[in-house]
């Protein structure tokens, strides 16, 4: 049986601030022993936007981004990656309760602000999605936790999943793109917050993917989920090696964010970059022919709603079997995965 | 991949509630300036994030008393196409004198009424729907000034009835959920503080109409506006 280690292929990090030094994203990417985490966290600029003296005129969402970043770094090294826990939900309320108690730290220490008031201003709030994967007999097993509009995707052959769903006021990926509703849950110092658990993937050696964090800025300025894998894909095979996708990626994301952009990715299963490439190759094929060349032909706002309905049910793959609900006595469902 | 063609773009309507009471002489100069640099300054955070504007329009709306003042208690415009009417809005903005009002109290909430009946724009898909309104003094009930010849019809019942029609996310009123957005520049009088505590989406720069505020506060508050949440 292999090893964890070899049994990761590469990691990837791009990250870009919108203004040098002000960004207000976040990650914390990690592998040790028996577990490899990817996370990153978004400060939310629009209800964080209050300014702290005493932070050297930082945001409440720059603070916030590094404040969960941080509680997740102590989370994976004094529960050695939650490895006590039996079920998600409980890994999932450790990191919630590491999260709070940086947050409470940063606003025991945060001073006197401005005379700004008001339901659109909040205290420290961030997004968060972490992948947890971990070591097994059989091969390695997924979990992801997340709070707001941050997500964690899966790529394999069969095209992208998403893993998370949006908390925010709108129907699924698409709409989300389109109609910039508000966030109902994040990651704050002054309310409650969930972060929820999917159901644990489970894989076997033989069966490659890659999974990642990323921020909004890296998917919420393309017109459609579908433009979002076609540039993961058309980037993958335009690359040489790992280092090359990682820089060609980063390009290609900064030229069309808006927003700060971070993400972080972990490959398993390939064994070198060339195979991952090769098992790919006829799903950027399907991409281009069943996808982009329509909207290529017709870029219509109806034409992208219809194409997003046939594409969804393969991106919408691991979605249906939801979130573990918050109070969960049953032991977790495992979702086998197994390539077609 | 061209970033020009990615753009995400915005429809992006702002109404001006300004209280021009005689109390508000002191202000009204600094209130005008305010609101005639809003616009461009949005403007400019906008472009920094890069949200393309699509469309501006701005609406003015100067409020009384309609008991003391008659047919000079609330003085409306339509939405002004900006850049292309942006003479005439800043025309409109300085020709607001500051008189009548009668007692402290004045009829803010009837001018939050009429901004939150405007004709908005529902053509763009994303939006920002921008409310930004300046008093130095607390409200009257809403219905105080029903016995004037003017009072109009239609007007929201009560304080309950508006709060329906700025609405919830759970249940939504008027206005688009995602696009509004209520920017107080009041004292924390009532019933300024009601709405601040208790309507969603608002944000409440706790001042005599705005007066003092820094660029510290004021860059905080576009960021907070210009920023989805």
């Amino acid at each position: 049986m292999k090893s964890f280690a070899q049994k990761l292929d590469f990691r990837v990090h791009i990250a870009g601030d919108m203004i040098k030094d002000h960004g207000e994203d976040n990650y914390y990417s990690v592998m040790r022993g028996n577990c490899a985490v990817a996370a990153v966290f978004d400060g939310c600029g629009g209800i964080g936007s209050r300014k702290y003296p005493r932070f050297m005129d930082h945001t409440g969402a720059y603070m916030a981004s590094r404040a969960a970043s941080g509680a997740l770094h102590d989370w994976f090294h004094e529960t050695d990656g939650g490895s006590g826990a039996i079920r998600g939900a409980e890994v999932a309320a450790q990191m919630k309760q590491y999260m709070f108690d940086a947050l409470r730290v940063v606003g025991k220490y945060a001073g006197p602000t401005s005379r700004i008031f008001g339901t659109l201003v909040r205290d420290f709030p961030s997004t968060a999605a972490i992948a947890v994967v971990r070591n097994t007999e059989e091969g390695t097993e997924l979990q992801c936790f997340w709070a707001g509009d941050s997500r964690v995707y899966l790529l394999d052959q069969n095209g992208l999943a998403q893993l998370t769903e949006d908390d925010i006021e709108g129907r699924n990926a698409f709409s989300n793109l389109q109609s910039d509703g508000a966030l109902t849950n994040v990651v704050a110092l002054d309310s409650d917050f969930d972060i929820h658990c999917s159901r644990p993937l489970r894989f076997r050696e033989k069966d490659a993917y890659s999974v990642f964090a990323a921020s909004d800025g890296c998917f919420g300025y393309l017109p459609t989920p579908m433009d979002f894998e076609n540039m993961l894909l058309t980037t993958l095979q335009s690359s040489q090696s790992a280092n090359t996708f990682e820089r060609k990626l980063e390009e290609n994301i900064r030229s069309v964010a808006g927003d700060d952009y971070t993400l972080e990715w972990i490959s398993f299963g390939y064994g070198e970059f060339s195979r991952m490439k090769t098992a790919l190759k006829k799903r950027t094929e399907f991409m281009q022919n069943e996808y982009m060349e329509t909207m290529k032909r017709d870029p219509s706002t109806q034409m992208q709603e219809k194409l997003w309905e046939v594409y969804r049910r393969d991106y919408e793959r691991y979605m249906s079997s939801g979130k573990i609900p918050k109070v969960n006595t049953d032991a977790p469902d495992v979702q086998q995965v197994t390539g077609r | 991949m061209g970033a020009n063609s990615r753009s995400v773009t915005y429809g992006v309507d702002v109404v001006f509630c300004i209280d021009a009471t005689e109390s508000m002489f002191p202000f009204l100069g600094v209130v005008k300036e305010n609101a005639l640099h809003f616009y461009q300054d949005f403007m400019r955070i906008m472009e920094q994030k890069q949200k393309k504007v699509e469309r501006l329009r701005v609406r003015v709306v100067a409020f009384r008393d309609y008991l003391a003042d008659g047919r000079e208690a609330m003085l409306v415009t339509n939405f002004f196409e900006l850049p292309a009417q942006s003479r005439e809005l800043e025309t409109c903005i300085r020709s607001i004198e500051a008189k009548g009002g009668g007692d402290d109290p004045e009829d803010g909430l009837e001018a939050l009424a009429y901004a939150i009946k405007s004709d908005w724009n529902t053509e763009s898909k994303r939006k920002r729907h921008v409310i930004a309104l300046w008093s130095d003094d607390a409200t009257h009930d809403l219905g105080f000034g029903r016995a004037a010849k003017n009072y109009p019809r239609g007007m929201a019942e009560n304080f309950e009835q508006l709060t329906e029609w700025w609405g919830s996310k759970y249940a939504p009123g008027i206005m688009d959920e995602s696009a509004k957005r209520l920017l107080l520049y009041t004292p924390s009088k009532e019933s300024w503080t009601t709405i601040r505590n208790n309507w969603n989406n608002v944000i409440h720069y706790e001042s005599e109409a705005g007066q003092g505020i820094a660029g510290f506060d004021y860059d905080q508050i576009l960021n907070a506006i210009t920023n989805s949440i």
